[in-house]
C-alpha cells in the first residue's frame, strides 16, 4: 500500500513512466513533499557546505612508502604466525588475541617466506594543504612499528609490494594490528573494528577481508566469533600464497600466468561501515610485480621502473566543514558521499615534478562515490587534445597497450597509464613546448548518486587532481608502448562456456539499495557456484539517474557485452575485470571463472555509501553449486 | 550561530574574571569540534512527541540522549512492509535477550494524523509486541516530519520520497553517547536484524 505525504492533488507524477522527467516536472511545478521545504532539518539544506577556498598546486604530491619486510624474530611477531588462528585469550584485553575465525587454505603448499606488519591507528594531525587546518579525523596504518608515536599511521596507507615467482615460493602474511582509538570517533564517523580486504586478489575467504561469513553457524552471529572484523587490541595474519589462480590444479602449481594480477588496493570492508571507515583514510596500494612486468624498465617488459617512474596515484574526494576546518561526513546520507576537494595521495592539488621521459601512472578511485573521467589537458594550451597510453584495467594488464585520450573510472577501479612526458612536449608532439600538464577530471558529477555523464570544459582548475611540471630530460630504458603489440605470456585466457546464467538487478526498494531487490543480509548465502566451473552474470541497472560500480571478491571476469553490443577488442574494457561500471539503464554481460577456494564472499556496489546500505549480497563458492537464475 | 558565539564570549569574560568559569568556556569554544554536539545539531530536533501511553517526549533529551536505540518509521495502516519489519523486530528482540534490555526501541509513525496513540496501541496489540523497551510514538505532522529529515528517512528522488512505504524498512541502529550509527534492513529476517544490532553495538 503506497500512501503520499503532501499535496494530494498530484497523483499523475507516480505513474509517469519517464522517471527523470518526473522528476524535473515534479522539481519545476509541484511542491510534491510540501513540508520539506519548510523544514530546516532536510539532508539537502545540510549536504550544501562548501570547503573552504585552496589555492592548486602549492604543494608536492607525496609518494607513500613501502611497507618492510620483517624478520620473524621482530617483535611484531612474538606470536608466531600460524595457519590456525591464535585465539587464545589475551589478558591484557580479555578477547582473542587474533580476530581471525578460520585457517588459512592451502598453506601447506607454500608456506609464508616473507612477513609484513601494520599497526592501524588514528593519523596525528597531518597538512592535506597550506590553506587549511591539519586534519585530526583520519586513520590509517604504518610501516609495522610497535611504537606509533615513533612509526605513525599514514593515510594513503604505505604500499605493499609482493611478487609472483614461478617455481619459487613467495608467499607472505601481513599481520595486521588493531590499534585505532576507542571512544567517540573524531569527527562523528569511523568505526573502530575493521576488515582489510586485498581488493581483487585471490584470496581464500579468511584472508579475503570481507564483511561476515553465516556458514560458521551460531560462531558468526558472535561478533567475537564471526572471524572477519576485529576489535582494538587484536590481530589478524592475512595469508597471500602470490601464486596466479589455477595452483591447485596439479599441472599448473604457479597457476596461470595469464591470471596474473599486478595493480592492487586494500581498504577496510567492516560490514555497514566501509564508507566512513574508508574516508577516514583506511586505503592504500598493494603492488604485485612478477618475471615479466618485473618492476625494472631494463629487464622482462621493461616497464618503467618502481618506485621512480612508476607512480601509484589514489584519488579521493573530501568534504572539509568550514565550521571546524575538518573532513565531514555524513552518517545519515545514503545516496552517496561527494567531496568537493580532490586529494591525490593525501594532498589536495598537488604538484608533481617529472622528468621528460616515460612513467607508468597506476590510477586509483578510493571513492567513497566518485566517477572520473581523466584527461591531460595543458592549461596553457586547453584546446589540444593530449593521448596517453592505457597498459592496464582494474589489477591487470591489457591485452596491448591502447592509446587513449582519457580514462574513466568508478569507485575502486584502477587504470594503469604510461605517459610519455618527452613526446608529447616535443616538437611534433601534442603538446609541443608545454612546460605543465594537468591531470583533470572532467566528468561532472553533482550528487552521489552518479554522475551526469556530461563533460567539463578543459582546464577547469577546481577539476584538476595534480598539476605535472616538467623538467628536464631523463635517461628511458623503458620500451615505447607503441612498440608493445603484447604483453605476452601474460594475454587473456580463453572465455570458456558458462555452465549458469545468473541475473542480478542492482536497483532501490524500500528507501535501501538492494541487489534483485533484497537487501543485504550477513545472515543468507544467496547462491553457490561450483568451484572450478565457469558462470555468465547478467548485471542491470534498470532505475534511471543512479550508477553502480559492481565488485565482486576473488573471481575475476571478463565485460563480453554491454547493452547487447559485444565488447570492441580494441577497448579497454577488453580484459580482466574485478569492477563493473553499470551506468544508467545498462545491461552488463560478465563471464567469471572460479576456481582454487571454497568458501563465502560477498557481490556489492563500491559506491561504499551504496554497499554499506545494503547493495551487497554473498555468494558461496563449493563443490557443489546451484543453478538459482535470479539470487 | 549569533546566539551561540554571543554565549561564548559572555562566558569567555567570565572566565577571565572567575578561574571556574575556565572549563565551560572551553567546552563552548570547542563545541563546534565536538561531534556529539555537531551530531545532535545536525540530525536530532528536540521536538515534543507523543508516546503510544499518551506521554509527552522529547526526541533528544527523552529518547535519544545516552541511550542505544533502534530506530524504524511505521503507519498503521501499512500492510505489508510495515507489518513484515514489526514481526522482524519483534524476533530480533527475542533473538537479543538480554541485550535487548539495554536497548531502546523506537517506531515512529509516518501517518500522525491518523495514528493517535490509541491506534498505536491497537497496533502494537495486533503484532503482540509487548510494550517493555518499545515505544510507538506520533506527533504533530511538522514535528514528525522534522524528526524523519532529522534522522536521515529520506530519498533524494521526490517521488520516492513521497512514498512513505519507502520509508518503512531501513532501521537506525545508534549508540548516541558513542555517536555510532548503523543501519539494519527490517524486511531481511529477525535472526539477520538481531545479528546486525550485536555487531554494532559490539
Amino acid at each position: 500500500m503506497k500512501k503520499k505525504i503532501g499535496n494530494p492533488s498530484t497523483p499523475e507524477i507516480l505513474h509517469n513512466p519517464g522517471r527523470r522527467t518526473a522528476i524535473k516536472v515534479g522539481l519545476a511545478t509541484v511542491p510534491t513533499v510540501a513540508v520539506a521545504s519548510m523544514v530546516p532539518w532536510s539532508l539537502a539544506e545540510a549536504k550544501a557546505i562548501v570547503s573552504p577556498p585552496t589555492t592548486p598546486f602549492l604543494e608536492p604530491m607525496p609518494i607513500t612508502p613501502v611497507v618492510p619486510q620483517r624478520l620473524l624474530t621482530d617483535p611484531a611477531f612474538a606470536h608466531p604466525p600460524t595457519e590456525i588462528p591464535n585465539r587464545a585469550i589475551n589478558p591484557a584485553t580479555g578477547i582473542p588475541y587474533e580476530g581471525r575465525g578460520e585457517p588459512h587454505q592451502f598453506r601447506s603448499m607454500n608456506p609464508p617466506q616473507y612477513f609484513f606488519a601494520q599497526h592501524f591507528g588514528a593519523v596525528p594531525a597531518v597538512s592535506i594543504h597550506p590553506n587549511l587546518q591539519p586534519q585530526i579525523n583520519f586513520w590509517g596504518a604504518n610501516l609495522g612499528g610497535a611504537d606509533l608515536s615513533v612509526d605513525k599511521p599514514m593515510t594513503p596507507m604505505p604500499t605493499i609490494v609482493t611478487r609472483y615467482q614461478t617455481g619459487a615460493n613467495t608467499a607472505c602474511v601481513v599481520r595486521r594490528f588493531n590499534d585505532l582509538p576507542t571512544g567517540v570517533p573524531s569527527g562523528g564517523f569511523g568505526k573502530n573494528q575493521i576488515s582489510i580486504h586485498l581488493h581483487n586478489y585471490h584470496s581464500a575467504p579468511e584472508s579475503d577481508g570481507g564483511p561476515c561469513d553465516p556458514t560458521l553457524g551460531g560462531l558468526s552471529e558472535d561478533p567475537a566469533a564471526q572471524g572477519r572484523f576485529y576489535f582494538p587490541g587484536q590481530y589478524y595474519d592475512y595469508y597471500y600464497n602470490m601464486k596466479r589462480a589455477g595452483f591447485t590444479n596439479p599441472a599448473t602449481p604457479d597457476g596461470d600466468v595469464r591470471e596474473t594480477l599486478g595493480t592492487l588496493w586494500y581498504h577496510d570492508h567492516r560490514e555497514g561501515h566501509t564508507a566512513e571507515n574508508v574516508y577516514k583514510g583506511i586505503a592504500g596500494f598493494h603492488l604485485v610485480f612478477n618475471e615479466y612486468d618485473t618492476g625494472d624498465e631494463n629487464t622482462g617488459l621493461r616497464l618503467p621502473s618502481y618506485p621512480e617512474y612508476d607512480i601509484p596515484m589514489i584519488f579521493t574526494d573530501l568534504l572539509i566543514d568550514p565550521n571546524t576546518g575538518q573532513a565531514a561526513f555524513d552518517l545519515f546520507d545514503t545516496d552517496g558521499h561527494l567531496g568537493d576537494k580532490y586529494l591525490v595521495n593525501g594532498k589536495v592539488q598537488p604538484y608533481f615534478n617529472v622528468s621528460k621521459r616515460r612513467y607508468r601512472l597506476r590510477l586509483l578511485d578510493m571513492g567513497p562515490s566518485r566517477f572520473y573521467e581523466l584527461f591531460l589537458t595543458n592549461p596553457d594550451e586547453p584546446a589540444q587534445s593530449i593521448p596517453f597510453w592505457r597498459i592496464g584495467n582494474d589489477g591487470n594488464l591489457m591485452a596491448a597497450p591502447v592509446l587513449v585520450n582519457s580514462v574513466k573510472l568508478a569507485v575502486a577501479e584502477r587504470g594503469d597509464v604510461i605517459v610519455d612526458f618527452d613526446k608529447i612536449t616535443a616538437p611534433g608532439g601534442a603538446a609541443p613546448g608545454a612546460t605543465r600538464l594537468w591531470l583533470e577530471n572532467r566528468l561532472i558529477q553533482t550528487n552521489g548518486r552518479g554522475p551526469d555523464n556530461i563533460l567539463d570544459n578543459p582546464a577547469t582548475p577546481a577539476n584538476v587532481l595534480v598539476e605535472f611540471r616538467i623538467g628536464a630530460v631523463a635517461p628511458d630504458a623503458s620500451q615505447d608502448p607503441a612498440t608493445i603489440t603484447s604483453f605476452a605470456p601474460i594475454t587473456l585466457p580463453p572465455i570458456e562456456t558458462p555452465i549458469v546464467t545468473r541475473n542480478f538487478a542492482f536497483n532501490r526498494s524500500g528507501g535501501q539499495w538492494t541487489v534483485n531487490g533484497v537487501p543485504m543480509s550477513c545472515d543468507v548465502v544467496r547462491f553457490t557456484v561450483q568451484r572450478n566451473t565457469t558462470e555468465r552474470w547478467i548485471y542491470s541497472n534498470s532505475s534511471g539517474g543512479w550508477s553502480h560500480p559492481i565488485h565482486n571478491h576473488f573471481v575475476e571476469g571478463r565485460i563480453v557485452s554491454r547493452n547487447g553490443v559485444p565488447t570492441p577488442t580494441n577497448s579497454v574494457e577488453y580484459g580482466r575485470k574485478d569492477v563493473v561500471w553499470l551506468g544508467e539503464n545498462e545491461t552488463v554481460e560478465y563471464i567469471v571463472k572460479v576456481t582454487d577456494y571454497r568458501g563465502v564472499y560477498p557481490m556489492h556496489c563500491h559506491n561504499v555509501v551504496h554497499e554499506d546500505h545494503a547493495m551487497m549480497l554473498l555468494f558461496a563458492v563449493q563443490d557443489v553449486g546451484d543453478t538459482n537464475p535470479n539470487p | 550561530m549569533m546566539n551561540i558565539e554571543k554565549r561564548s564570549l559572555v562566558f569567555g569574560a567570565t572566565a577571565a574574571i572567575f578561574g571556574a568559569g575556565a572549563m565551560l568556556a572551553a567546552t563552548s569554544a570547542s563545541a563546534a569540534q565536538n561531534p556529539r554536539e555537531q551530531f545532535r545539531k545536525k540530525h536530532f530536533p528536540n521536538v515534543p512527541l507523543i508516546t503510544h501511553t499518551g506521554e509527552s517526549v522529547l526526541l533528544y533529551d527523552d529518547l535519544l540522549k545516552d541511550k542505544k536505540v533502534v530506530i524504524n518509521f511505521m503507519y498503521t495502516v501499512c500492510s505489508d512492509t510495515c507489518s513484515l519489519t514489526t514481526q522482524n523486530i519483534k524476533q530480533a528482540r527475542v533473538l537479543l535477550g538480554d541485550l535487548a534490555k539495554d536497548i531502546n526501541f523506537y517506531s515512529f509513525s509516518l501517518t500522525p494524523l491518523e495514528d493517535d496513540p490509541a491506534a498505536l496501541r491497537a497496533y502494537m496489540d495486533m503484532h503482540e509486541v509487548g510494550s517493555t523497551g518499545w515505544t510507538f510514538l506520533t506527533g504533530t505532522p511538522d514535528n514528525i516530519e522534522r524528526v524523519r529529515q532529522g534522522l536521515g528517512f529520506v530519498q533524494q528522488d521526490p517521488i520516492e520520497d513521497a512514498d512513505i512505504s519507502s520509508h518503512a524498512s531501513m532501521l537506525r541502529v545508534g549508540n548516541e553517547k558513542m555517536v555510532s550509527w548503523g543501519h539494519a534492513s527490517g524486511t531481511t529476517s529477525g535472526r539477520s536484524i538481531a545479528r546486525k544490532i550485536r555487531f554494532e553495538f559490539s
